[in-house]
């Protein structure tokens, strides 16, 4: 639906809300707010805790979008990346028993949490999907353990029982593969 | 040469870079434009990832509340913006000035007390090597005193034997007399230097303010006064004299016991004597 739309206004309504026009932030909300409240949902697996994160992020975007800096990725990426670590924050301070609760569920389906079942499946999501499912399986376990749960490259190795050096190599591996599979639909993925 | 930058931008992208990498990583970005492009790749790739938790909707109050919060929000303006976004791309740089001139500080702090202890350092060891100087000093005295002494002793004795073992020396024996009936004394005597030395043995000590004297008698004349000396408390004694010029011609050595700061001419019997030819 919005595969046409280029990432220059994307780019200018950043600036736009740099400059503190509201309008802007409500067009960036009603433009990513589902995507992004599907990541963060997927993350924290708890509607009322992922849509508190959402406000909170997008108060960081109205408060910081004059740091976008746009040789380091999209705005979507810029967006994404903001919302993910905002979501990795609250679920570790989320008590431990409701992080236990959460991953017992998280074990159960790998790629789509129960929370977000009723998630719309976009034709991007089934692309980067379909990409992710050609990865080799550790490669595709690795990414999804760092991003989605936050663990960082020693964390997933002592989780996986794999050497430290091996986890780089998958990631880094699955990360450029990924990419190449996607190849020119990552403009269509803003 | 970027392989292992690419691995740590591959773990920056998804988030799970080790917090000390992610500062090496940054201060390479900041000068490799290569890795930077790679990096912006990276990220974009990993962002895609959000898709695959597919979009979900969320409350219908979440935009109001929203939109209501930021209202609160003071603004800045857009010169205010400006000027603050060129701020916020130094202010990655910040962290790396501070360390360095902390660590400038520190460098600073931490070589002035090494100065100090090396200065320390140096005040003790040069007041333990000038004390040492010292030490050195008067034991080199003390050596030289020794020395010295040890050559006039050396010459004195050198004296005695020559004066005993010379050409024209003579040796004579002296007598004990009634007042001392088992002294007796040796006299090695050169008539043409007038070196005379007496080896005395077994005299009686000389009583208080007393001392034993040494006479030289020529036929027809008044004894000549010789030194005065005091025997060990074994009984012996030790004289080296020198017989005056005129008295050279002496033929009859005594010994008696006078004044101990001696006499011209002899106040007793002789002790020793040598036997009258």
């Amino acid at each position: 639906m919005r595969t046409e739309t280029a990432p220059t206004p994307d780019v200018d309504n950043l600036r736009a809300i740099a400059r503190g026009d509201e309008s802007a932030l409500a067009a960036v909300y009603d433009q990513y707010s589902r995507i992004l409240f599907g990541m963060i949902l997927r993350i924290l697996n708890d509607r009322e805790e992922a849509e508190d994160v959402l406000q909170e992020v997008f108060l960081q975007v109205w408060r910081r979008a004059g740091d976008y800096d746009e040789t380091r990725g999209r705005p979507f990426t810029w967006l994404v990346t903001l919302a993910r670590s905002r979501a990795i924050d609250r679920f570790r301070a989320l008590s431990s028993r409701q992080r236990a609760a959460n991953e017992a569920v998280k074990e159960v389906s790998d790629e789509v949490s129960d929370a977000a079942k009723d998630a719309f499946k976009s034709e991007q999501g089934e692309a980067v999907r379909g990409a992710l499912a050609e990865l080799p399986e550790e490669q595709r376990r690795a990414l999804l353990l760092a991003y989605f749960e936050g663990l960082s490259q020693s964390e997933i190795a002592v989780r996986l029982g794999t050497p430290l050096g091996t986890v780089k190599t998958r990631m880094r591996s699955g990360l450029i593969k990924l990419r190449e599979l996607l190849g020119a639909q990552m403009d269509s993925l803003r | 040469m970027h392989e292992p930058y690419i691995e740590m931008i591959a773990a920056q992208a998804l988030g799970a870079l080790e917090a000390g990498e992610s500062r090496s990583l940054e201060i390479h970005l900041a000068e490799c434009s290569e890795c930077r492009t790679v990096h912006a790749q990276l990220n974009d790739t990993a962002a895609a990832l959000a898709y695959t938790a597919g979009e979900v909707e969320p409350s219908p109050g979440v935009r109001s509340r929203i939109l209501e919060n930021i209202k609160a929000e003071p603004r800045r303006t857009a010169t205010e913006e400006t000027g603050a976004s060129k701020q916020s791309a130094p202010s990655n740089v910040v962290p790396i000035t501070k360390p360095t001139r902390s660590l400038f500080r520190t460098a600073l702090k931490y070589g002035a007390i090494a100065a100090s202890i090396i200065l320390a350092a140096l005040i003790i060891a040069t007041v333990l090597l000038w004390r040492q100087n010292q030490r050195m000093k008067a034991e080199i005295a003390q050596l030289g005193e020794n020395a010295n002494r040890t050559q006039q002793e050396l010459a004195r004795e050198r004296e005695i034997v020559e004066a005993v073992t010379g050409p024209d020396a003579t040796f004579l024996r002296l007598a004990g007399t009634d007042a001392a009936p088992r002294a007796r004394a040796r006299l090695a005597y050169d008539q043409y230097t007038g070196r005379a030395v007496l080896f005395a043995y077994d005299l009686p000590p000389a009583p208080p303010g007393k001392a034993y004297q040494l006479w030289f008698i020529a036929e027809g004349r008044p004894p000549m006064p010789g030194r005065v000396f005091k025997t060990d408390p074994t009984g012996r004694a030790m004289l080296r004299d020198e017989v005056p010029a005129n008295g050279r011609d002496a033929k009859i050595f005594a010994v008696t016991l006078e004044p101990e700061s001696g006499v011209q001419a002899p106040t007793s019997k002789p002790y020793l004597i040598t036997p009258v030819s």
